[in-house]
C-alpha cells in the first residue's frame, strides 16, 4: 500500500459521478482489474454474489479503494486513458474529466501525457517520490553520487562553523541544479549525497546535472570558497532498478552499491564517472564530452572533466 | 570479542576449546557451506575464520577472493571482512599467499593441534587493525596531495595548462571614469533618449559554415532562436536585455552602477557551460560555438527596435571587436572591463593585444578535457 494522499470529497465525488456515469458495472470492474488484478467488488462492498451490486455503491468503493491504497493518481491516469483509446476497442467518454484533472492540478500535480502518469509539479511541490512512486515497489532510477575529497582533512584544518558554511553552500548548489532537471536529493551526509532521478531517460538529466554541479564548484571555488583552498569533489552515474523506500537507509540495492564503488575507487578528484550501463543511454550531444577509460578489465567507464586548455 | 567459526569438521570446537573458556569471548559455529549466505545476510564487522579442509586449491582460491571482496559499507574507508583460515592439514603450500589476499590469520597443522589460544586471535585482530590504520594513512596522504591551494597554477580546483602572467591592473591603461553615466542597478531609471553607461555584450553564434548548407533555413532559425532563449536564461538575471540583433549576432546591454560584476559572470557562466547548451538546449553532438565580447561604454537609450538612428562610438566599437577581433569561441574583454574582474578571477586574464587602439584581454574558461 502506497501512502495515502489526501483528496477533497469534491473530488472524490467527482470521480464517483464519473464512474456512475460513464460505465456500468462490469466494465468497471474490468477497468479496476487492470490496477489491482484480483479486485473482488462483492468481497470490498459487502454484497453477496447473488445481488447485484448499486452502480453508487461499486464506484464509491472503487472510488475509496484507490485513495486508501495510494493510488488515486493512478486511478485518474486510468480514466484519462479510456476517455482517449476506449477498452477493448469500444468508446468511452468519462462524464466530468477535465473537472476531475482540474482537481488533481489543483493538488499539485500535471499530467504526463508521453508517460501517462500523473508527476508532481515541482513549482508547488517537490517530494522525494515525486508523489508518484509507491514504498517497495521497484522502478528504473539513475543515480547520481557527489562526495567531498578529503573531508576528514577538512574537517581538521578549519572551524566548524566554516565548513558547516562552506558544505551547506555545496548542498545548496546540488539541490538547485538537481530538482531544476526533476531530480531529487535522497541522502545527505554533509559531505556528499545520493539524488535520483526516475525513469527511462532519467541518465541524460543526471549527467548533465554532474557535469554542471561540477562547473559551478569551479565557479564557487573560483569566486566564493571561504577556505583557503579550493573543494574538491568526485561524481558518478550509474543507473538500475531498485525499489523505493522512503527511508534512503532501507534501500539495499546492487545499483547503489556499485555507485559507490565507482565514485569511491574509479573517480578522480573534479570529474565526473559513468556507468557503462548509463552511458548506453545517453543522447550523442551529451557522450560527445565523455572520455571512456578501462580502470580493470572488469569495469568500462567514461569520464567527465574540465581543463584549461593552453 | 564475537568469533564465527565456518567448519564442516566436528573436531572444530576442540580446536577452540581454550578461547571458549574467556568469558570475554564468543564463539558461534556454523556449517562452512553458508559462510556465503551468513556474510551477506547477518555479518556485522565480526572475526571469521574459516576452515578449508576438504577443498579443491581451487574452490580455495575462490571462497577467499569471495571473502577478500566482501566490505562493510562503501568507499574506499569501508572496513573489510577480517577472516582467517584454518588449514588442519597444511594443504596451502604457500601461506604468504593467504595474508596477500587479506587474510588477518593463518591456522596450521601445527597450531590446530595445540589449539588456538585467545593471545594469538587478539594478535590477529591487532595486525588487522594495523593494516586498516595503515591503509587510513595512505588515503590521507593521497587526499591532502590531492588538495591544491588557491593561487596562480590552479584556479577554481583545476590546473592551468601553462602558467598564468598576473596582469598588473594598476599598471594596465585606466578606463576614463569621468565619463560614465551610472543607469542604475536595474533598468527602472533608464529612459529612452537619455545617455548612460552600459555593460554591452556582443554575443554571436557560430555555426560552421558547411552546417548552412547541410541544414534547411527553418532549422537554422530555430536553432538559433533555441540558442537566444538559453543565452537571455543566463543573462536575464543579470539584467542583461537583447538591444539590437541582426543574423546571428547581436548587442545585450546591462544596466551600469560602477559597483560589482554580475553581468560579467553572467556571461562567464554562459561561455563555460557551452557544453550544456549545446547537448540540452541544441541538442547537437558537434557543438556550435559562440563567443561574448564585453565592454563597458556610453550610448543613447532608446528602446530595442528603434536603433537603427543610434550614433555611439561604444556601440560601434563593440560591433568591431566582437566582428573583425574576437575568436569564435570563449570571452573577449576590454580594459574598461579588465578594473572589475574580481581578483581571484585575475589569472584568468590574458593580453590578446590592442584593438583599435585600446588593450583587449581574454578570460580563459576551462571546458571538456
Amino acid at each position: 500500500m502506497g501512502e495515502q494522499m489526501r483528496v477533497r470529497s469534491k473530488v472524490r465525488n467527482l470521480c464517483i459521478r464519473a464512474l456512475t456515469g460513464s460505465l456500468d458495472t462490469n466494465t468497471l470492474v474490468h477497468l479496476i482489474r487492470r490496477m489491482f488484478q484480483n479486485y473482488d467488488l462483492n468481497e470490498r462492498t459487502g454484497f453477496p454474489d447473488s445481488i447485484p451490486i448499486p452502480m453508487q455503491n461499486a464506484a464509491r468503493q472503487i472510488v475509496e479503494d484507490c485513495i486508501n491504497s495510494g493510488r488515486f493518481l493512478e486511478f485518474v491516469a486510468l480514466l484519462i486513458e479510456v476517455d482517449r483509446n476506449g477498452i477493448m476497442g469500444r468508446a468511452y467518454r468519462i462524464r466530468d474529466l477535465q473537472d476531475i484533472i482540474e482537481e488533481v492540478v489543483d493538488l499539485g500535480f500535471l499530467y504526463d501525457a508521453e508517460r501517462r502518469v500523473f508527476v508532481e509539479d515541482a513549482g508547488q511541490q517537490r517530494t522525494k517520490n515525486w508523489g508518484l512512486l509507491r514504498e517497495g515497489d521497484e522502478y528504473l532510477f539513475t543515480f547520481l553520487r557527489m562526495d567531498i575529497v578529503g573531508n576528514s582533512n577538512l574537517v581538521r584544518s578549519y572551524e566548524g562553523d566554516v565548513i558547516a558554511h562552506t558544505y551547506s553552500d555545496l548542498r545548496s548548489i546540488v539541490q538547485r541544479i538537481v530538482e531544476n532537471r526533476n531530480g531529487r536529493i535522497w541522502s545527505w551526509e554533509g559531505d556528499g549525497g545520493v539524488c535520483a532521478f526516475h525513469g527511462a531517460g532519467a541518465s541524460n538529466p543526471a549527467t548533465l546535472c554532474a557535469m554542471e554541479i561540477l562547473h559551478e564548484i569551479f565557479l564557487y571555488n573560483m569566486l566564493e570558497c571561504p577556505l583557503m583552498e579550493p573543494v574538491m569533489v568526485r561524481l558518478a552515474v550509474h543507473n538500475g532498478t531498485c525499489e523505493y523506500h522512503e527511508v534512503f537507509e532501507e534501500i539495499n540495492a546492487e545499483v547503489i552499491k556499485k555507485l559507490a564503488d565507482i565514485e569511491s575507487r574509479f573517480t578522480e578528484p573534479n570529474s565526473v564517472t559513468i556507468s557503462k550501463t548509463a552511458h548506453s543511454t545517453l543522447d550523442a550531444a551529451i557522450t560527445a564530452y565523455l572520455r571512456a577509460f578501462q580502470p580493470d578489465a572488469r569495469n568500462s567507464l567514461y569520464r567527465y572533466a574540465l581543463e584549461f586548455k593552453s | 570479542m564475537v568469533i564465527h567459526v565456518f567448519s564442516s569438521s566436528k573436531k572444530s570446537e576442540s580446536w577452540f576449546s581454550a578461547f571458549s573458556k574467556s568469558r570475554k569471548n564468543t564463539l558461534e559455529f556454523h556449517p562452512r557451506e553458508e559462510i556465503r549466505p551468513w556474510c551477506k545476510k547477518h555479518w556485522r564487522g565480526e572475526i571469521v575464520y574459516v576452515d578449508i579442509q576438504g577443498l579443491s586449491p581451487k574452490e580455495i582460491s575462490g571462497l577467499l577472493k569471495h571473502l577478500s571482496s566482501l566490505t562493510n559499507g562503501s568507499g574506499d574507508r569501508s572496513r573489510p571482512l577480517l577472516y582467517a583460515v584454518i588449514d588442519p592439514k597444511s594443504e596451502i603450500s604457500d601461506v604468504a599467499e593467504v595474508f596477500h589476499g587479506g587474510a588477518i590469520d593463518y591456522v596450521g597443522k601445527q597450531v590446530v593441534s595445540l589449539g588456538i589460544v585467545p593471545g594469538r586471535i587478539e594478535r590477529a585482530a591487532a595486525y588487522a587493525e594495523k593494516v586498516l590504520e595503515l591503509r587510513d594513512a595512505a588515503i590521507d596522504q593521497r587526499e591532502s596531495a590531492e588538495r591544491p591551494k588557491h593561487g596562480q597554477d590552479s584556479i577554481g580546483g583545476i590546473a592551468l595548462s601553462t602558467p598564468s602572467v598576473l596582469i598588473d591592473r594598476k599598471r594596465a591603461q585606466a578606463p576614463d571614469t569621468r565619463s560614465y553615466r551610472f543607469s542604475g542597478s536595474d533598468w527602472d531609471q533608464i529612459a529612452p533618449e537619455s545617455e548612460y553607461t552600459f555593460w554591452m555584450a556582443y554575443v554571436s553564434f557560430n555555426p560552421p559554415k558547411e552546417m548552412a548548407g547541410r541544414q534547411s533555413t527553418q532549422h537554422s532559425e530555430h536553432l538559433l532562436s533555441v540558442f537566444q532563449q538559453a543565452m537571455l536564461r543566463y543573462l536575464e538575471p543579470a539584467g542583461g536585455k537583447v538591444w539590437m540583433w541582426q543574423d546571428l549576432s547581436g548587442l545585450v546591454l546591462f544596466p551600469f552602477d560602477g559597483q560589482g560584476y554580475a553581468p560579467l559572470l553572467a556571461i562567464y557562466r554562459l561561455i563555460l557551460n557551452y557544453n550544456l547548451v549545446n547537448a540540452e538546449d541544441l541538442d547537437q553532438s558537434v557543438p556550435i560555438p559562440f563567443h561574448v565580447s564585453l565592454d563597458i561604454g556610453n550610448s543613447p537609450y532608446r528602446l530595442s527596435g528603434q536603433t537603427g538612428t543610434i550614433i555611439a562610438d561604444s556601440v560601434n566599437f563593440i560591433f568591431h571587436l566582437g566582428k573583425k577581433f574576437a575568436p569564435e569561441q570563449g570571452l573577449t574583454i576590454t580594459g574598461n572591463v579588465l578594473h572589475l574582474v574580481p581578483e581571484r578571477m585575475m589569472p584568468l586574464a590574458q593580453s590578446a593585444g590592442k584593438f583599435e587602439g585600446r588593450n583587449i584581454y581574454t578570460i580563459r574558461v576551462p571546458s571538456p578535457a
